[in-house]
């Protein structure tokens, strides 16, 4: 045992062993690497859910709030004006012109009041469904006079129960005004198709635009919208390219 | 080798100026005891010329390396377990090193009882991990190194250990090459487990 089959034998036993020890190690690394990715993707997952569920409740409140200022729009200052109008128009005077003026603006104003209400209004905009809802905010678009709007419907999305209808319909709603505030675009088009397995809805501007690819991820307005759309069991895509207008695609599973 | 490596560690620590708190400060003070014991055992046996026996010294200092492990163990492995398991090895332990020390004369039989203790807790210490929820990048966790470090210097060396009175009192008694090769062996898993030291400096607590 002794000599160079002795130094053999220790040069031999010491490697093996320390491999044992090294492929041990390596083992408990990747079996605890293994629970540590599985560990992390559930954690994403359980944040998703959480921040689908506080959107949820925020939509929740809001609606909640929006009913609340609707009905008291209908119901009180609507009622008020009414009366103001009634009122003007029994005042005796001789300078017709003026009440004739105060009367008109008025009636804008009961008209617009009407509108800002049914637009507020949850329950009106389920009974009414999706379609109704969405050619009532293109008409108000088109009396602003600024905006060319073409609406083409080609399905009918009745996959939508009456809380998804109205989630959308906000969505739908906040990408209008973003249009209007920040897109400085003259034509607005909103197309609703479906295929065999989901409805689409398309809203496409010929504004400004914005680097899509950039943004992805930093912008609260999108990503409030691609977790709306989430919330509805569909999907959302966002299309934008610097002066080449902007493409928002959402898709709704049908089941 | 013994004297440079765990030196190299601690000169490691020391420019890298980590904080040392909690468990990992009972590591340091073992990393230090290595390397004072080796360094004080080489000017002892240099100026001895090995006339007095150093027995006393090595068990001194492995009932203190058992003291600094069992305190950084303590503050990593928290089970009930793994208290019983102290207490199952404390007893023996005790017993054996005043046996050892009386009688036997064997100066590594109580290092070899050590190492089967380090290799335990460094097994439950994996285990722990794999059975409790995994919250943390293992390759990033000061831990994970430190343990893996002990693992590989104790698992191995524990053979050396265990033999070296046998083989030095029967075999190979008065061939200092071969006595020489196993002292290099253990030298070399010292250097080796002092990467993964060094490594665990490197790592966030």
């Amino acid at each position: 045992m002794q000599g160079i089959s002795g130094d053999f034998i220790i040069v031999l036993g010491g490697t093996t062993l320390l491999l044992c020890i090294f492929g041990f190690i390596f083992y408990f690394v990747i079996a605890y690497n293994k629970r540590y990715r599985k560990y992390e993707a559930e954690k994403v997952e359980m944040r998703k859910q959480f921040e689908l569920e506080k959107l949820q409740s925020q939509l929740e409140i809001q609606e909640q709030t929006l009913k609340n200022i609707s009905g008291e729009i209908h119901d009180n200052i609507g009622q008020i004006l009414s009366l103001v109008g009634l009122e003007i128009s029994t005042i005796p005077t001789e300078n017709t012109e003026k009440i004739n003026h105060t009367s008109e603006l008025l009636d804008r104003a009961i008209a617009d009041l009407r509108n800002l209400s049914k637009r507020l209004d949850t329950d009106r905009i389920s009974s009414i469904g999706i379609i109704e809802a969405i050619k009532h905010e293109v008409k108000l678009l088109e009396r602003t006079g600024t905006f060319a709007t073409e609406l083409t419907v080609d399905a009918d999305l009745e996959m939508l129960s009456p809380d998804k209808t109205i989630i959308l319909y906000r969505i739908i709603q906040e990408i209008l005004n973003n249009i209007i505030k920040h897109s400085k675009a003259t034509k607005i088009t909103i197309h609703i198709w479906e295929n065999d397995t989901e409805g689409v809805l398309t809203i496409t501007d010929n504004g400004v635009g914005f680097d899509s690819a950039e943004k992805e991820g930093k912008g609260l307005g999108l990503n409030n919208i691609l977790n709306r759309a989430r919330l509805i069991g569909g999907s959302a895509t966002i299309e934008s390219h610097i002066n080449k207008g902007t493409i928002i695609t959402f898709r709704i599973p049908k089941k | 080798m013994d004297i440079a490596s765990p030196l190299l560690v601690l000169l490691f620590l020391l420019f890298n100026k980590k904080e040392i708190k909690g468990g990992f400060k009972w590591f340091v003070y073992y990393l230090l005891s290595i390397f004072l014991f080796s360094a004080i055992t080489q000017i002892f046996d240099i100026l001895n010329k090995h006339k007095t026996s150093n027995l006393l010294f090595y068990h001194f200092n492995c009932i203190f390396f058992v003291f600094l492990l069992s305190k950084y163990f303590d503050f990593c492995i928290k089970s009930k377990a793994s208290r019983i398991l102290d207490v199952v090895f404390l007893v023996p332990f005790i017993i054996l090193s005043l046996l050892n020390f009386i009688y036997l004369k064997r100066t590594f039989t109580i290092y070899g009882l050590t190492s089967i203790w380090v290799s335990i807790k460094c097994l439950s210490f994996y285990e722990k991990k794999l059975s409790s929820p995994t919250r943390e990048n293992i390759l990033e966790s000061r831990n994970f190194w430190i343990f893996s470090g002990l693992f590989l210097y104790f698992s191995v060396t524990f053979i050396i250990f265990i033999t070296y009175d046998f083989l030095t009192i029967g075999y190979l008694k008065g061939n200092y090459d071969w006595i020489g090769n196993l002292w290099k062996i253990h030298n070399g898993i010292l250097f080796l487990s002092c990467l993964f030291y060094i490594k665990a400096i490197k790592c966030k607590e």
